[in-house]
Parts: C-alpha cells; sequence; structure tokens
C-alpha cells in the first residue's frame, strides 16, 4: 500500500518521449482522451508520423539516441517549453529509467510509469529476485550478482548446464549469453559484463539456469493508487530469435483456467511486493509439467499490449493515464473477460534470406493490411527513410479470431495483403512460421525456431525463381517499372517517369495514405 | 514457329537463366531451373504493381526500379534483381564458385565491434570476419568461400557505410 493518499492530477497536455509506432500508439490514446499532445523527434525522424500527429513536435537532438531520445535535458527543456504536465516514455528508451522518472517527478511532471523506487528495484533484476522470492514467487534456480567466476563455476555445478549469464541492469533480452560448459563461463562472464556495462551502464551480472523446453507466458498486471491490482491474463511469447520475441499470443495454449488464476496472482503478489503503479509485465518461463518460474517485471507498456487489448477490449495506455492521473482503475479482476483468441506478428526490416541482417532504405510502397479483426499499429508512409539509429521495428499486425486457427487464417491473411518496397522484411518468415504444423498446433517453445531456420532456408527458392521471371518477362515486353525517385535519370523513358511522379504526389498528398 | 530468347538475371547472389517462348495467345512459356510454365504479367497501371498469372495462378507483384536494379516484391519476399548480359563468373552458381580476389562490403552502414580475423589468416566459408552493429544489433559477417585475407580495410570502432570495403579474401 502507497504511504501517501493518492492525490488527483489530470492530465491536460502530455509529452510522448518517443518515437515510431509507440509514440503514435500513445498520441492516439490522448486524442481520444481530449489531451493535448506533445511529440519530439530527432533529426532522423523530421518526417516521422508521431510528429505530423501531435498537436507540437520539438526536435530534441541529433539523429543518435544517445543525443535525442535518450537526452533528459534535452527531453525536460521539450516538456518545459511546450507547457507539458505529463510525460509517457512508451517502451525502450528511458521508459524503464529510474533517473528519469525521479527527473520528471523533480520538475513537476506526471510519468505515466511506475513509482521510480519500483522501477529501481525491478530493474535490478538480482535485487527482483530476492524480493520475489521474499514473497514467495518461484524464481528460475539462480545467483545474485556475480563477479567471482569460482562462486559462478560453484552454482554451474549445482544446476547443471547450461546455464545464462544476463546483465543485472539489463531487459528486453539484451545482454544474454548461454554457457553450455564450465569452460567457457569465466570467458562468458567477463564478455557478458562487458556487454551489460556498455548497454545498460551497469557491469553487473548474474546467473541462472537454462530450461529447456520452457514456454515464456507473462502476465499483464494493471494497478492503481488506490490498492487496485487486475491481472490481464496471460500472453505466450515463446517465439523468439535471439531472445528477440517476433509472434505473441493469447491465451497460451499451455495455460488451463487453474494455473491462469495462479500465474495471476503470483503476479499481483509481485506487483504489491514492488508497491507498483500503473501498467506492468510479470515474465514467466513455464515448463513442461505446467511449473512456473518468475523472470522479470519489465516496468513499462510493452510491444505486444495490443494482443492483450484485442483479448480483453481494453484500452491499457487509456488505462495508464487514468492511473498516473491519480484516478482509480474502475474495474476489478471479476471485470476481465478475455474473448477469443489474438496474435501479433512484429515486423521487422530485417533480411530473412541474409542472417536476419537489418535493411535500410526508402520506402516505396507501404500497403497495410486491414478488414475484418486486424488491427495494424505501424509508422510506416512512403517515402519513409529506414535509418541504422533505432530498432528494426516497422510495424505490427495483430489480429483476433473466434480461436486460434481463425486468429491463425486471419494473420496468414492480413500479412498476405502486407505491401512494402523499398526494404527487405521478415514477412516471408512469419509467413513460413504461420504455415507450420508445430506452430498451429501449438507445439512451440523458447527454442522452436532453433529447430526451423535450415528448413525455412530451403523453402525460399519458390518466390526466387517467380521474382527472376517476372523480371525476365518485364524486359522481354518492355513494361517499364516506375524508378526510385521523379527527375532521376532513368532508361524507362519520360512517360513512365511522370507516372510514377504522379502517383508519388498522390500519395503523399495525406499522410493517412499509408 | 516460335522465337525463344534467354535472359540472365540476377537475384540476390545468384544468376539465372531465363528463356522465354512467346505463345500465339500472348502468354509466354518459360523456363527456369528446366521448369516450363505457362505465363501471362499484366500492369495495373500505377507504374508499381502487376499481375503475374504463373501456371493459373494469379497474383499481384509490386515492381520499382532503380538505376541498377529492379526491386520484386513477390509474396512479401522482396528481392533485388539486374538483367545481366553474361552469367557471373561460375555461371550458375554465386560467388562460391567465383575465383580470383573478392572485397567484401559492409551490407549495411554500422559500427565496426569486433575483427574476428588478420591479415594473411585462411577462413573456410561461412566464417565469421567482422561484427558489424546496426540497429542495436551485433551482425556477424561470415566468410562467403573459403581464403586467406590479403587485406584488412576495418578496425573495431569505426563508422561505415553501406558498401564501404571490409577486406579482401585471395
Amino acid at each position: 500500500m502507497p504511504a501517501d493518499p493518492p492525490v488527483t492530477r489530470p492530465i491536460k497536455k502530455l509529452l510522448v518521449a518517443n518515437r515510431g509506432e509507440i509514440a503514435l500508439r500513445v498520441l492516439r490514446a490522448c486524442r481520444e482522451e481530449g489531451i493535448a499532445t506533445v511529440a519530439v523527434y530527432s533529426e532522423a525522424d523530421r518526417d516521422a508520423l508521431h510528429v505530423r500527429y501531435a498537436d507540437e513536435a520539438y526536435l530534441i537532438g541529433p539523429a543518435p539516441s544517445s543525443e535525442s531520445y535518450l537526452s533528459i535535458p534535452n527531453l525536460l527543456d521539450a516538456a518545459r517549453t511546450s507547457g507539458a504536465d505529463a510525460v509517457h516514455p512508451g517502451y525502450g528508451f528511458l521508459s524503464e529509467n529510474a533517473g528519469f522518472a525521479q527527473a520528471c517527478a523533480n520538475a513537476g511532471l506526471v510519468f505515466v510509469g511506475p513509482p521510480p523506487a519500483a522501477i529501481s528495484l525491478l530493474g535490478d533484476k538480482a535485487m527482483a529476485r530476492r524480493a520475489m522470492k521474499q514473497a514467495g514467487i518461484p524464481l528460475v534456480p539462480g545467483t545474485d550478482r556475480v563477479t567471482d567466476p569460482e562462486a559462478a563455476l560453484a552454482f554451474g555445478a549445482e544446476a547443471g548446464y547450461p546455464v545464462l549469464v544476463k546483465a543485472a541492469g539489463g531487459g528486453g533480452g539484451r545482454g544474454i549469453r548461454v554457457v553450455a560448459t564450465p569452460d567457457e563461463l569465466a570467458g562468458a562472464l567477463q564478455q557478458a559484463s562487458q556487454e551489460a556495462l556498455q548497454a545498460f551502464g551497469d557491469a553487473g551480472v548474474y546467473l541462472e539456469k537454462y530450461l529447456l523446453p520452457v514456454r515464456h507466458v507473462e502476465i499483464q498486471i494493471m494497478a492503481d493508487s488506490h490498492g487496485t491490482v487486475v491481472g490481464l491474463g496471460e500472453r505466450e511469447c515463446s517465439i523468439q530469435r535471439r531472445h528477440q520475441k517476433i509472434i505473441e499470443e493469447a491465451p497460451s495454449v499451455a495455460v488451463s483456467p487453474e494455473l491462469r488464476g495462479r500465474m495471476i496472482a503470483a503476479a499481483v503478489a509481485a506487483a504489491r511486493a514492488a508497491d507498483y503503479r500503473g501498467a506492468g509485465t510479470v515474465e514467466f518461463l513455464l515448463d513442461r509439467d505446467s511449473r512456473f518460474y518468475f523472470l522479470e517485471v519489465n516496468t513499462r507498456l510493452q510491444v505486444e499490449h495490443p494482443v492483450t487489448e484485442l483479448l480483453t477490449g481494453r484500452d491499457l495506455v487509456r488505462d495508464q493515464l487514468r492511473v498516473a492521473a491519480g484516478q482509480p482503475l474502475g474495474y476489478t479482476q471479476d471485470d476481465v473477460s478475455p474473448r477469443g483468441w489474438a496474435l501479433e506478428c512484429r515486423i521487422t526490416a530485417e533480411d530473412p534470406h541474409n542472417s536476419f541482417l537489418p535493411s535500410l532504405g526508402r520506402v516505396r510502397l507501404a500497403q497495410l493490411p486491414s478488414g475484418p479483426g486486424v488491427r495494424v499499429d505501424s509508422s510506416l508512409y512512403d517515402g519513409l527513410e529506414v535509418s541504422p539509429y533505432y530498432d528494426s521495428l516497422l510495424a505490427k499486425v495483430i489480429v483476433w479470431g473466434e480461436d486460434r486457427a481463425q486468429a491463425i487464417a486471419r494473420m496468414r491473411r492480413a500479412l498476405d495483403e502486407f505491401v512494402l518496397l523499398g526494404v527487405k522484411t521478415n514477412i516471408p518468415f512469419h509467413r513460413y512460421l504461420l504455415d507450420h504444423q508445430d506452430f498451429q498446433a501449438g507445439a512451440i517453445s523458447t527454442s522452436f525456431l532453433e529447430g526451423v531456420m535450415e528448413d525455412f532456408g530451403k523453402a525460399a527458392t519458390a518466390n526466387r525463381d517467380l521474382a527472376a521471371i517476372t523480371a525476365a518477362v518485364l524486359a522481354h515486353s518492355g513494361l517499364s517499372p516506375a524508378s526510385a525517385a521523379p527527375g532521376q535519370a532513368s532508361a524507362d523513358g519520360p512517360a513512365a517517369r511522370s507516372a510514377w511522379a504522379t502517383a508519388y504526389r498522390m500519395r503523399n498528398s495525406g499522410y493517412w495514405k499509408v | 514457329m516460335s522465337l525463344e530468347i534467354t535472359y540472365h538475371i540476377q537475384v540476390a547472389d545468384d544468376t539465372l537463366e531465363v528463356t522465354i517462348t512467346p505463345e500465339a495467345d500472348d502468354s509466354l512459356l518459360v523456363t527456369i531451373n528446366g521448369t516450363t510454365r505457362r505465363i501471362t504479367l499484366i500492369p495495373a497501371g500505377d507504374g508499381l504493381t502487376y499481375f503475374l498469372t504463373a501456371d493459373g495462378i494469379r497474383r499481384p507483384v509490386y515492381a520499382a526500379a532503380d538505376a541498377q536494379s529492379l526491386e520484386l516484391l513477390v509474396a512479401g519476399d522482396l528481392f533485388s534483381t539486374a538483367r545481366v548480359a553474361e552469367p557471373g563468373p561460375g555461371g550458375q552458381g554465386s560467388v562460391s564458385a567465383g575465383s580470383g580476389p573478392l572485397t567484401l562490403k559492409a551490407p549495411m552502414p554500422g559500427v565496426v565491434k569486433d575483427v574476428l580475423v588478420a591479415q594473411g589468416d585462411h577462413v573456410e566459408q561461412g566464417a565469421p570476419l567482422v561484427v558489424l552493429e546496426a540497429m542495436k544489433m551485433n551482425n556477424q559477417i561470415r566468410s562467403p568461400r573459403a581464403g586467406s585475407v590479403v587485406t584488412l580495410a576495418v578496425t573495431p570502432g569505426q563508422r561505415l557505410n553501406r558498401g564501404d570495403a571490409l577486406l579482401t579474401l585471395s
């Protein structure tokens, strides 16, 4: 229970300290709530959708995020200049930075997120483990912070290999190393520690037993300052590549109503133990025998939050805004009534046929899926320059169906509709996964992708042949595809060029044509 | 009487031979990798969209050209293609079949995090050479074939543009 009596502070104008689809997502909720909006942007994002959408927009620095989206002074300057009374951090960047939450509070701004103390406690993964242990929540066997290789070796010998080395200050799957044998352990400790220092400014690492096969199942929680904590059900995020989630769904095929009740109870206990407020996610690993283990708490809105929104009919950003303003959540655990099945695919600018290397370039054509049961949260527009400065997420396609089979069919249909010229995406990989019989049967685990990568590589030649056929027939028929930039020298002749220029202008005359 | 024309199309790292024979009904018989299919391709009029019918199955494909290549989107898969006069060295293979020095270039802009080989090293196909950080991810650049590192053009910490030379293999 919070010590101070809750204070109601209505939010009139909110600054979104983020970019991309999540900035747009938050701005949309503000628009619906009648809250005035302030966007911030780096020099690389001058034309971004979130900049166009907001009531006001402020340049906060050059393209590298360390000088813009991670600059607390620049963000607070923008808040002061605009007269904003609240800040939403989105996900990533400063969203789990207790210093930023505190700096906002010191500047008299409402921080739309948990209190700094909760961020600090849960952000230090080793401290969080201790707190959860005290609260009686089952943990993956592991250690506190480790610096001594001897202590690490002792843990490895006791728990058995493989073990994971994880950054104490980390999250989002970064700074994790798998260690298969004792002789790799000392080197992995050193490397992980160095990586952790670079990525999170904290060299602390700890060890965990690597459970296999295991599912990643997380509980969405929402807590207000009046003592209400609600669990909004689970999401299964077992489909991961290099510890990055690719497909998320709710509910999980592996979670019975009885297990769900126990997992929600554990998540609510975790939130209470940390004196939590706002939206958060308690991540668990679920083993074959339906035993679950606490992994970590993400003290922010998750990338995959729309899965829960489609399943429960709730607007989590709206809930965040209510709670941050000091209002009661307005519903209880009994009011949560999930229905059907929801599925999300993360569409990233990565080349699935070339080791998932980032694909950069200018978007020439973006046609997003729509229709029954389909939601797309995206920052795409024709002409967007996909730059190397930020993460590779371009869009999230989220679908709802009456059951899992319908949700998968809808996603397959939605991805068929997704047209993106100019940058390569992982859409072909998603299509392959959705068609995979093990995925369709729900027989998945966090190591699912390791087993299918090779088959995907073999299956890729059919589309390649069709591309070669199309290129040859275009050359044969003298058909002229549109050239890249109006005015650019082209062998296609003036007619083709002007047709392209016209189409380009038409598509760019209104920014909702995405 | 039919007129058969062969095109050499480069797709990603492969050069494919595509043979086209026009038919009386305006369709084309197209042979690739020993398989012949009946093809029609109809432009939609926006300069980007085409309807490709292959053996009776119709699907939209999307095309955009720049100075060097033609980008084609087929069933969600984006390919960079180019028409070449002659098949590349080694014919229908990729660079792995080539001989002579090969300069590897950065596939994207980024920062060199680590250089895993030294000048003079012999490397096998698939061996990791350079770690390039882009979009917050460390990406391993692997060797497309076996060879010796003749020159090394990068050092850790260096910022690269797409296409900058990384190293040359013998």
